[in-house]
């Protein structure tokens, strides 16, 4: 009977909590259906709903460009974190090497600096050698984050991997080359997974690179998004459908890819 | 062979530009290229001086202090109280997942809408329970407090999954036999479950340590720094000087301050990944 109760009282609580947590982003939803001038008017839940928001900020700014600016950067430097840091973790797990565990090391601690310390030298960096306001220079400023993540995490996935495969290719004569791509690369891709999504979501939410070492060239959609506040009279309508915009991706892939999250969470993962 | 493609990239994305910073903070350099570069200690004298770089550096840390423990008991009780194999509290894990990856920056935009004084919602509830003034934001004291408050709503969760992963992978009979042995709920918590947890724990915490020092974007749109400075933390401070005044030299002394303060707390960390 006590127990019963008790499961009650925790049920309720848990109920509260979830809805606590989803009420930022229920405002976010509803204000993206809402005329800005309904959002003025301060009631919350009276409006009619309307697609003018979605449709202004994908017709009438600039907001798609920036949306595609984001997708190609997050791809690209998902792509090169990949391919390097897979082939450096295979290097790493698999060699044995005198100075390899200092290595390792400080691929590690790489990964948690604050990147504002970065923004200033990568700005003057950047201005020099003509990469400002480019795409290829956010890329390889994401990049600075994404390569050593991707390494830490795919380390035990590689280092998991029997060496029996390895011998037995050998033996079908496999050279070195084929040995990484056809044997342990194919072996590690839950890890490469993981480490793909986690690359591409910090890359799409992040925002200090973005803001500092983009421009009004190359302006990615978390800097964009923020643009909406306007000069005058922020537009949260707009703000809240290009926000939308942004989440579904993230939101898509949280949900679906829910198994592999905790993974990635664990490695130390997220944060714009 | 496979490592040196990652070396060159790491040398030219990460040594290079702190080692850049490093030599900018004994500098005069600003963002227009008109003077002689010198060198000079100046950035450093200046820096140890001024209150509100100590201010801003206290901010930053505050964090770790105050949002993080919260964090930390929140998370932990949530974990607990759904820990039952019941097939809701699956969609309700799922749907806590959220927050945690919402983009900060979008966060915070929320919350400044929210807090808006005319038409955000949070604002006409506080307004009602004649809670704090009408403008959180525009309020020293609770314009932090609503940072906080951001934080917390965005990051429990992130504690809350790791402790759930965690407690699915302790040993069941140890917690069993306990029960049977008549351990009450509370006695098993403390006896059982944190010390079982210890590493999960740590880890967490380190983590969110870690964290703190990067936080930027969320109160770059909530409140700038603002009202008064009294949300600039030390972040916001080096984009401002560095950006708005032009102070690159000053702006990378500071980022070389909190690099240094960085390094240690996550040599801790990856030590401790390296063990578990």
């Amino acid at each position: 009977m006590k127990n019963k109760i008790l499961t009650q009282i925790s049920f309720v609580i848990v109920l509260v909590t979830v809805a606590v947590e989803m009420f930022p982003l229920i405002v976010i939803f509803i204000n993206s259906f809402k005329k800005d001038i309904d959002i003025w008017m301060g009631k919350f839940l009276v409006f009619k709903p309307t697609l003018q928001s979605y449709t202004d900020v994908l017709t009438n700014s600039d907001f798609p460009r920036a949306l595609t600016n984001s997708l190609i950067v997050a791809f690209s430097t998902t792509v090169i974190a990949i391919l390097l840091g897979s082939m450096a973790s295979y290097g790493l797990a698999r060699f044995q090497f005198k100075i390899r565990n200092v290595v390792i090391l400080i691929l590690l601690i790489l990964r948690m600096i604050p990147q504002i310390t970065l923004a200033v030298p990568f700005y003057m960096m950047f201005r020099s050698l003509g990469l400002r306001d480019t795409l290829l220079g956010l890329i390889l400023a994401h990049t600075s984050f994404n390569l050593p993540y991707v390494i830490a995490l795919l380390l035990p996935f590689f280092a998991d991997i029997p060496k029996d495969y390895e011998e037995a290719a050998r033996i079908d004569g496999c050279t070195e080359v084929m040995l990484f791509w056809k044997i342990f690369f194919p072996l590690a891709s839950p890890g490469i997974v993981v480490a793909a999504i986690f690359a591409f979501l910090m890359s799409w939410n992040e925002f200090i690179y973005a803001l500092i070492l983009g421009g009004s060239r190359v302006r990615l959609a978390s800097v964009a998004v923020q643009s909406f506040l306007g000069q005058y009279a922020p537009l949260w309508g707009q703000l809240s459908a290009a926000g939308m915009l942004m989440l579904i991706p993230v939101f898509i892939i949280t949900l679906g890819l829910q198994r592999y999250i905790i993974q990635g969470l664990s490695a130390g993962g997220i944060k714009g | 062979m496979f490592l040196l493609p990652t070396l060159l990239a790491i040398i030219f994305v990460q040594f290079y530009p702190m080692f850049y910073g490093l030599i900018l903070s004994f500098t005069n350099q600003t963002l227009l290229r008109v003077q002689t570069v010198q060198f000079t200690l100046s950035n450093y004298q200046k820096m140890f001086k001024e209150p509100q770089f100590q201010y801003s550096l206290w901010l930053q840390f505050s964090f770790i202090f105050i949002a993080l423990p919260l964090e930390l008991v929140i998370g932990f009780f949530v974990a607990l109280l759904l820990d039952k194999p019941f097939r809701v509290f699956k969609v309700v894990r799922a749907l806590l997942m959220l927050p945690v990856f919402v983009l900060p920056v979008l966060s915070g935009l929320t919350w400044r809408l929210m807090l808006q004084p005319k038409y955000g919602v949070l604002a006409r509830a506080f307004e009602t329970l004649a809670l704090g003034p009408s403008a959180w934001l525009a309020d020293t004291r609770y314009a932090y407090i609503a940072i906080l408050l951001q934080d917390i709503w965005r990051m429990w969760p992130f504690m809350f999954l790791l402790i759930c992963a965690g407690l699915t992978s302790l040993p069941q009979e140890l917690r069993e036999s306990a029960r049977l042995d008549g351990a009450s709920f509370f006695s098993e918590t403390v006896y059982i479950i944190i010390p079982c947890l210890k590493p999960v724990l740590s880890m967490a915490i380190l983590l969110r340590m870690i964290d703190a020092l990067r936080i930027f974007s969320e109160v770059y749109v909530m409140t700038y720094g603002g009202p008064s400075n009294a949300t600039m933390l030390l972040s916001l401070y080096i984009h401002k000087q560095g950006f708005e005044f032009g102070n690159i030299s000053y702006a990378s002394a500071m980022g070389t301050v909190l690099l240094f303060l960085a390094l240690p707390l996550a040599y801790v960390a990856v030590k401790k990944s390296l063990k578990v």
